[in-house]
């Protein structure tokens, strides 16, 4: 069993990282001064993993979208209990998250920390899925989709990703559609969660008021009782990094007050997963800090002018498999607002916000957004 | 964001990587304005552009 | 600790070395009056915006990125039938600094508040007509989220008092053409009469914090704040129906609910709204969306300051009358005590697990100061709070729910054919 400690000085932090003998990892972030612990429990599983090989030279089963945050919902109701009630009997609080790349199952507690751990644990790890539980998801995560419909931003959103990744699974909503979802069957539920649900593709991550050396021993004990099935057929990734097939242009018209403006720039390149492609992440959003941030010239001048609206944002987004950066905004002149930020882009070079002082300065603000706390 | 909350979801996203959040401070204390610039040329592209606008219906389009 | 600076000008220091931050509220609290919703909600764009000190946003920008990356801003909320305006700013502890940060958090506060951006004697015209015109498209977008847009609406049918009934940051008719004197005479009389709170959490004490607090220099006022709302049970139930192009129609209720000001009938009444619908293991999701899959949010909260309880749900428009039987059933069921023990027992840690974590929660423990001052009765320690929630029993959560009187239903649904 691997256990290492880390002292991160500038963050202030210590983790402890222990891999397990069937390949279960744990992150561990002890923090006595407070009252409460929280626990994910995550696997690299999420939206984009729309594929399996079941077999080595198999074709690979593609299901449907939809499927990952379908799985996440099911997982909680098994054949004679919830896992919601198990917890609440535990004194905890729990949820669940999916995302492009990951599906998250969480909780928070100020008691009984270990308890909660196993029950967390053993509900991932126990899949139980039947016709009638499947029929009635389909009711409930149905009417998600339809409350997400009525979001305009969401929409755009969407839509923007369907532009720059046609006919990948990013340009789905997580969550499908409600035709998607209507094709999902308990067999692709217990295929998907055999595939991915492995202990070497999963982590968990405890972060609060606990004894690390119990958690270890209760973790180790509890995997240990359990036949891990062999590991899982390698994944089928989706890279996408073609930008020949992004849309340019699209207009979207839904019932609103306020226009609205996005820009999307596709990632062309890959950014790896080290420190190398970190200190790539980092640098692109102080890039995108120095031309847009509100410290800036461009930022002030925009809102001055009524180009933007403190609604305004951007954000550079890296995942497995891919990388963009999005612009929205609300605007009372959306062509004018894509307009200028294409502008800002192209000019950078000849911005005066962009130098070395105003550089160092928010570096030195972002030590402070980006500390632990 | 409550802070456990905040670390754990953070390091949680990152766990396939070889990285983690508490590596942010070094790592930004040692870019320059070069890295920064080479980061948005690589960026900055003429294709790879998805622009959308999104409108109020007006009565011919509802 | 509570420390009296002048008449109405009070400072709460919480120590505490749990957060790698330390964070000063100035908050602004008045009585709730016509009009002035939104106009202070404006006043407060316009400050947050630029100040003598730093007349363009990119200067004030700039200034809290040299502070270590400091966070600002500020906020408006509703406490029953007082209205607090609020400037917030947090700073890194001298641990991860060159140099500490408090007395410059405390004068760039004293710049913001108390040297605003002016022309002559009225606040920048330019700035207070930007911020106008922005925060009139802003209140005109907000029916975008529509379950923002049937939570107002459902409050505005509910509400018997029209500043009650409009929302906490104000409407459109608060603030339409209003010009600089007109808002300059607003925070002018914000600035003399409102009671003011200063509430500071960090490693720090009173007598460290107390100077720099004495340097924003509010002058001493007399405030009379009345912290509740309540009006008369109505026998009818009003019913209110609009129309949008949306997939998903809410559908809203409003009730009267019963309280005393921290006493046993205010734990009570928490205890069973956590059952009814509060939590995710209460009958309003167990049933209404778990067993019949009729919604995917089907949820209520209390505020037994204003003595009322919201329900709100997204369903099919199809499914109107069989969700509004179903919730009234699960009501029913609580009046009636037909539910598990155990049940009871789950919820009550449920809410002590809340409160014990939300003294990880710097947020909450500065509102717990705020509530201190404004209701002293309400302020309890965490034994007392527990002691009190493991007090109520099946019978009295039974007789809290009597309480609850159904007095607004409104539904959003889609365009009629």
């Amino acid at each position: 069993m691997d256990d290492t400690t880390k002292r991160y000085a500038d963050a202030g932090e210590t983790l402890r990282r222990v891999t397990l003998p069937n390949g279960l990892r744990l992150q561990i972030v002890v923090k006595p001064e407070y009252h409460k612990t929280y626990a994910v429990f995550t696997t690299n599983f999420g939206a984009v993993d729309d594929q399996v090989r079941l077999q080595a030279d198999a074709q690979p089963v593609v299901v449907p979208a939809g499927t990952a945050h379908f799985l996440e919902h099911k997982l909680f109701d098994k054949a004679d209990y919830d896992a919601f009630d198990l917890f609440g009997a535990s004194g905890a609080s729990a949820n669940a998250f999916t995302s492009a790349t990951n599906t998250n199952y969480l909780f928070s507690t100020t008691r009984n920390v270990m308890k909660n751990v196993e029950i967390l644990l053993d509900f991932v790890q126990d899949p139980y899925f039947t016709d009638a539980t499947v029929a009635k998801e389909q009711g409930i995560i149905g009417q998600e989709i339809q409350m997400y419909d009525d979001d305009p931003n969401w929409q755009a959103y969407t839509s923007l990703l369907a532009d720059m990744y046609p006919g990948h699974p990013l340009s789905q909503d997580i969550a499908g559609t409600v035709d998607s979802i209507s094709h999902i069957t308990p067999a692709i539920l217990r295929t998907m969660h055999q595939a991915f649900y492995h202990p070497q593709n999963m982590v968990l991550t405890v972060v609060g008021n606990f004894d690390a050396d119990e958690l270890i021993r209760v973790v180790s004990a509890n995997q240990a009782g359990k036949v891990t099935a062999p590991a899982p057929q390698a994944r089928i990734t989706h890279d996408d990094y073609d930008v020949s097939v992004v849309q340019p242009y699209s207009v979207k018209r839904l019932d609103i007050v306020r226009p609205k403006g996005y820009v999307g720039i596709k990632g062309s390149a890959p950014i790896t997963a080290d420190r190398a492609g970190l200190r790539q992440e980092l640098a692109t959003r102080l890039f995108l800090e120095l031309i847009f941030g509100d410290s800036g010239h461009t930022y002030t001048d925009w809102y001055d002018q009524g180009v933007i609206d403190d609604t305004f944002g951007y954000e550079f987004n890296v995942g497995r498999g891919y990388n963009f950066t999005v612009f929205s905004g609300d605007a009372t002149d959306p062509n004018r607002m894509t307009n200028a930020i294409m502008a800002a882009l192209r000019n950078y070079r000849a911005n005066p916000d962009v130098n070395v002082d105003r550089l160092a300065r928010i570096i030195k603000a972002s030590l402070a957004s980006t500390l632990p706390r | 964001m409550n802070s456990l909350e905040n670390i754990a979801n953070q390091l949680a996203s990152r766990a396939f990587g070889d990285t983690n959040m508490f590596d942010y401070p070094d790592v930004l204390a040692e870019l320059t304005l070069a890295d920064v610039l080479a980061a948005g040329q690589a960026l900055v592209r003429d294709d790879g552009v998805a622009i959308l606008h999104l409108l109020p219906e007006t009565e011919a389009s509802k | 600790m509570r420390t009296k600076i002048t008449d109405g000008v009070y400072l709460n220091v919480i120590t505490s070395n749990q957060f790698k931050t330390t964070r000063i509220n100035v908050q602004f609290l008045a009585p709730l009056r016509a009009q002035q919703s939104g106009r202070r909600g404006l006043l407060t764009s316009v400050l947050e915006t630029n100040s003598a000190e730093y007349p363009t946003q990119d200067q004030l920008a700039a200034r809290l990125e040299e502070m270590y990356g400091a966070s600002f801003g500020f906020g408006v909320a509703r406490e029953g039938a007082v209205h607090r305006m609020g400037a917030a700013i947090s700073v890194l502890n001298d641990q991860y600094t060159d140099t500490p940060l408090l007395p410059a958090a405390f004068a760039f506060l004293r710049s913001v508040l108390m040297r605003p951006l002016m022309q002559g004697s009225v606040l920048d015209p330019a700035t207070v007509q930007r911020e106008r015109d922005n925060l009139l498209l802003y209140l005109a977008s907000l029916k975008e989220d529509r379950g923002t847009q049937a939570a107002l609406a459902l409050q505005h049918g509910y509400f018997d008092d029209p500043v009650q009934a409009a929302p906490s940051f104000g409407e459109s008719a608060d603030i339409e053409g209003i010009d600089a004197q007109t808002l300059t005479d607003v925070y002018h009389d914000a600035l003399t009469h409102d009671a003011i709170e200063i509430i500071v959490l960090g490693p720090v004490t009173t007598e460290t914090v107390l100077p720099l607090a004495q340097q924003l220099g509010f002058a001493p006022r007399q405030v009379a704040l009345s912290p509740g709302y309540d009006q008369p049970v109505h026998t009818d139930v009003r019913q209110f129906h609009e129309h949008a192009p949306v997939q998903q129609a809410k559908l809203n209720l409003g009730y009267h609910v019963e309280s005393d000001d921290c006493g046993p009938r205010y734990f009570a009444a928490m205890v069973a709204n956590q059952l009814f619908g509060g939590s995710p293991l209460s009958l309003l999701f167990r049933n209404v969306r778990e067993q019949a899959s009729l919604a995917y949010f089907a949820s209520s909260s209390l505020n037994q300051r204003r003595h009322f309880m919201m329900v709100q749900t997204g369903i099919e428009a199809a499914n109107r009358a069989q969700t509004e039987a179903l919730i009234a059933e699960q009501l029913d069921k609580v009046v009636r005590g037909d539910f598990p023990d155990d049940l009871l027992q789950t919820v009550k840690d449920e809410i002590l697990n809340g409160r014990e974590s939300a003294l990880d929660s710097q947020r909450f423990l500065m509102n717990q100061a705020l509530t201190s001052a404004l209701q002293p009765a309400a302020a309890l320690d965490l034994p007392t709070f527990t002691a009190r929630v493991q007090a109520v029993t099946k019978a009295d959560v039974a007789a809290a729910a009597a309480t609850f009187k159904l007095q607004a239903v409104y539904l959003l649904d889609g365009e009629e054919q």
